[in-house]
Order: structure tokens, then sequence, then C-alpha cells
């Protein structure tokens, strides 16, 4: 059977702050 | 509604009809925004009364009361939801990520805001769900930057994994030219750029990188 993955707290956190840097880097680099 | 009945306590009588009218449309747009419509509409239908003349203490006393009882009944039928003073900060906020990001990328703003607020509320399956959406944004905004073409697909519909390779031939084509600031400060962009999405791909545990259908964002949001 297919199961999804699910996050908890502490990786939902470190996934936005990856994520976070990742957009920040390209709106510097972008404008 | 005790603050908005308690307030200008030091106003003489001759203020108290006015500052009373004033209190039950306060009390009205108050919980009208919050949906509570009996207990607005009982003040507003009490505000109306009174425009034309002034209230007897035992009056307003009894309508007061009866606003009371009115939000009581109506909050029982509501449910609220607790979010820590420290998750406060996630919470409709217009830019989590940053000015820098809510400018350049407007299109991702309701994701980032939908993110901020899963999370907020604890739903952390669903914040990775968003951030992915917003993650995806970022990846075609790089590959536009780095004029990357995919042979017979559009880039809105490539795969993560292919626009990710088509992003590295380009920074190691570059790499290739000649050294300068400007071929530098660029291989440090696309290089460093898809280090960080890879991280984030990491924490999620994609590993094939294949689109999922659900997190596409080709089409514009229904809400």
């Amino acid at each position: 059977m297919h199961t999804r993955a699910r996050y908890d707290d502490g990786q939902a956190e470190s996934i936005m702050n990856h994520v976070r840097e990742f957009m920040n880097r390209l709106a510097r680099g972008i404008r | 509604m005790t603050a908005v009945m308690q307030r200008d306590l030091n106003a003489t009588d001759k203020d108290a009809p006015r500052l009373f009218l004033e209190t039950l449309q306060d009390i009205e747009s108050r919980c009208r925004v919050q949906g509570l419509t009996h207990t607005a509409t009982l003040a507003s239908h009490n505000a109306g009364r009174y425009v034309d003349r002034d209230v007897y203490p035992s009056e307003a006393e009894v309508i007061m009361s009866n606003l009371s009882v009115s939000l009581a009944r109506e909050l029982e039928q509501e449910y609220f939801v607790h979010i820590s003073g420290e998750r406060q900060r996630y919470l409709d906020s217009d830019a989590l990520f940053g000015s820098d990001v809510k400018t350049t990328f407007p299109e991702a703003a309701m994701d980032i805001r939908d993110a901020g607020n899963c999370f907020a509320l604890g739903l952390s399956t669903s914040a990775v769900f968003h951030l992915m959406r917003v993650a995806e944004y970022g990846l075609r905004a790089l590959a536009r930057k780095a004029r990357v073409r995919i042979k017979k697909t559009p880039l809105e519909w490539a795969e993560w994994r292919v626009i990710i390779d088509a992003i590295k031939k380009k920074a190691d084509a570059m790499a290739l030219k000649p050294r300068g600031p400007r071929r530098e400060s660029l291989l440090e962009f696309y290089r460093g750029s898809i280090a960080e999405f890879e991280a984030s791909k990491m924490c999620i545990g994609i590993k094939s990188c294949i689109r999922e259908p659900a997190m596409m964002m080709v089409r514009p949001r229904a809400s």
C-alpha cells in the first residue's frame, strides 16, 4: 500500500528555513 | 466587551448617553466582524432606539445585561483554536519570508502565507505542501533567469529533476568561460541556489524528484 510521508514540527520548520533561504537567495540574485 | 463597556470611566453624566450609544455601535461592529450576528443585531437595534433620546441608567443596565447573555450564548456555539505565543508570528503574515521575497515573487505570496498559517496551527504536513509550491515558483524563476530550455516541454510542465539538471548544465558551461567577477558571481548564485533547493528537498525526503501533480501550481489557484 502506498503511504504518503507526514512531517513533524521540527521537520517542517527545517524545510521552511531552507525554502526561506532559497527564496531570499533568488530574490537577491534575480532583481 | 468589558473593555468597551468600561471605557471612559471618568466621563461625566452629561457624556453618558453619547458614550452609551458609541458603545452599542462599537459592540455591533466588533460582533459583526466576528460573525456574532445575533448580538450585533441586538446592539444595532438598541442603538437605533437611543439616537434621538437619552437612555435611563436602568434601561442601559438591562440592555447591557441582554447583550451579555446574547454574547455568551453565541460564543458557546463557536470553537476556538489556541496558537502559542511563539507561533503567532507565523499567522497571517504577509511577509513571512521577508520583503525581498514578497516583492520579487508576488505569485508565491498566498502559498507563503498558507504555509505560515498551517505551521502556526500545527499542521506541519500541510505547511510542507505549501512550502513545496513556494520552492517550485523559485525553481522555475531560477530556470528562466538561467534561460533554460527543456526539449519539447514548456518550463511550467517540466519535472524538477529535469530543470535542476538543466540549470546545473548551464552552470557547468559557464564554469568553462574565462574567470571574472561576473562569472564568479553568477556561478555562486546558480550553484548556491540549487544547493539550497536540494537541501530542502533532502529534508522532505523526495528522492525521485518526480513532480507531484497535487503540488503543481501551473494553473491559478481557485481561492
